[in-house]
């Protein structure tokens, strides 16, 4: 069974079709990138997938069971980094695992290894205002790893950065999953950032939102962007993603 | 950026003011006597007298002790009668009307009334300081928390958490700056409420030594009792501004947030 399914959702905003009709299934283990243009709707279905709003029809399953409100299993890392400004890098990261029952201390005592694994050691007292974006969102990184969830979901995490930081943060990614192998959700509006990190790619487009195609990404893991970036296969994927996005009604709708 | 403030002329230019401001007065205490306009000098020599004879800290005794309890129950029920309003909405819409009401009252034009009713003794002007501090305090209680970043409630909600870790977590500390901005506008709020009632009740206190040496033309002797209440507020802000910075080291830098 897939771990996280959807069936048939679907959402208004008043007027706006905002998701008409998405089916998607992300595998146990499988990394999966949401990619489609602004306003088609791919983060309203990730806030949808994490329980934070209602579906209008359809529902979302995780292992089988409807979704109804957030799962303790699932953890959504945000495009903005949502950090409390009042607390430490270390104190951030340990929120979740205070959540669960454990004290200022001893959440303390377990985010170590996470601050280390997305290379924070040394900020662990750092307050958020000291740390630059691409910092910010590594503390947002371990804050939803430190208590360990089976599905990461991924809001445009890297959407924030520069360019550059923005490839470091995405191989850093790229290194953490090979290391713990979540299930992860990721949306993006960046086909190479899409490309890049995927097993899968599901392109939606707009008015209404909806999947218009899935494409499997088949290169081996682990990878290495640079090297992926030089292939012919990967330019090919990169075209073909690029039509789909600019597809018939998206040329329509950008001469008005 | 401007250039760099270099503290000893900052100090230079506030310290040379001053010494200003104090020679034109003395000279023109002088220039129209004493009576009218009491002299540095004059007010010195009442400062001494006063203290001397006990009678500044006999006077002085009553009314700290007003001042701290009806501004400690004014944040104690303020803080989080406001911190409730500002969370539920339902709350907020039932209080708005009357607190600001009460906020923009001119409280001083109510005291007699309450004098009158309550009576004259000290419960009584305690009770008039804690209404002229508990409004600001409420106000901008309830204003920290409706101003906290939905994006941090939402985080909270998508990690699952309870009520009570929400305001642990996020709600109080993103509202303290507020709540102790109300505090400091509370102070200065709570010395007018102690004084004016005093002026009414006219039995002890510094207002009532104010008033005595004001019947009596001894100017320089009446604002003795004044220049205290002006140290003691400027104190007690000034240390509430030092708390402000060391409990929210945050807020001073992460303005663009």
């Amino acid at each position: 069974m897939p771990q996280i399914r959807v069936d048939d959702v679907e959402k208004r905003f008043g007027e706006v079709q905002a998701l008409s009709r998405v089916n998607l299934d992300v595998e146990r283990n499988e990394f999966v990138s949401i990619l489609g243009p602004s306003g088609c709707g791919k983060t309203t279905l990730l806030r949808i997938v994490a329980g934070l709003i209602p579906a209008d029809g359809g529902t979302v399953y995780v292992d089988d069971e409807p979704v109804t409100a957030p799962r303790r299993n699932m953890t959504l890392v945000f495009q903005n980094f949502r950090l409390l400004p009042w607390q430490t890098v270390e104190d951030n990261v340990g929120y979740g695992v205070r959540l669960r029952g454990a004290s200022k201390k001893e959440a303390r005592q377990q985010v170590g290894p996470y601050i280390k694994m997305v290379g924070l050691e040394g900020f662990e007292t750092a307050y958020p205002y000291q740390l630059s974006g691409g910092m910010q969102q590594r503390v947002g990184l371990a804050r939803a790893l430190a208590i360990d969830p089976q599905i990461l979901l991924m809001d445009e995490p890297f959407g924030a950065l520069d360019a550059q930081t923005r490839e470091i943060m995405q191989e850093e990614l790229l290194r953490i999953w090979n290391a713990t192998h979540k299930t992860v959700a990721f949306v993006t509006h960046s086909i190479d950032e899409a490309l890049v990190l995927s097993d899968r790619v599901l392109v939606m487009a707009a008015r209404p939102g909806r999947i218009i195609e899935t494409i499997a990404v088949p290169f081996d893991r682990p990878r290495d962007p640079a090297h992926l970036r030089a292939q012919p296969q990967f330019t090919e994927l990169r075209m073909r993603m690029w039509e789909l996005l600019r597809g018939p009604e998206q040329a329509e709708a950008a001469s008005g | 950026m401007a250039r760099a403030d270099d503290p000893r002329v900052v100090w230079a230019v506030r310290i040379g003011f001053a010494v200003l401001v104090l020679i034109v007065w003395q000279a023109a205490a002088a220039w129209f006597g004493a009576n009218f306009v009491a002299s540095p000098g004059g007010m010195v020599t009442s400062a001494i007298a006063l203290v001397r004879s006990g009678e500044l800290l006999r006077y002085l005794l009553p009314t700290l002790g007003v001042l701290s309890a009806g501004f400690a129950i004014g944040v104690v029920v303020g803080v989080p009668a406001g911190l409730a309003i500002g969370r539920w909405q339902r709350l907020y819409w039932l209080s708005e009307g009357p607190i600001n009401l009460f906020y923009t009252t001119p409280m001083a034009a109510v005291i007699p009334v309450i004098l009158v009713i309550l009576g004259f003794g000290a419960s009584t002007k305690i009770f008039i300081v804690f209404v002229f501090v508990v409004f600001s305090v409420i106000i901008n209680s309830a204003a920290g928390i409706r101003n906290v970043d939905g994006d941090l409630l939402e985080l909270a909600r998508s990690y699952g958490s309870s009520e009570l870790s929400r305001w642990r977590e996020i709600l109080v500390p993103s509202a303290l700056p507020f709540v102790l901005t109300g505090i400091r506008i509370g102070i200065g709020r709570a010395l007018i409420g102690a004084v004016v009632a005093e002026f009414y009740a006219g039995i002890d206190g510094v207002g009532y030594l104010i008033i005595q040496y004001s019947n009596r033309f001894n100017v320089a002797a009446a604002l003795v009792p004044v220049a205290v209440l002006v140290a003691l507020g400027v104190g007690s802000t000034t240390l509430l501004k030092w708390l402000h910075r060391r409990l929210t080291p945050w807020a001073d830098q992460a303005g663009t947030g």
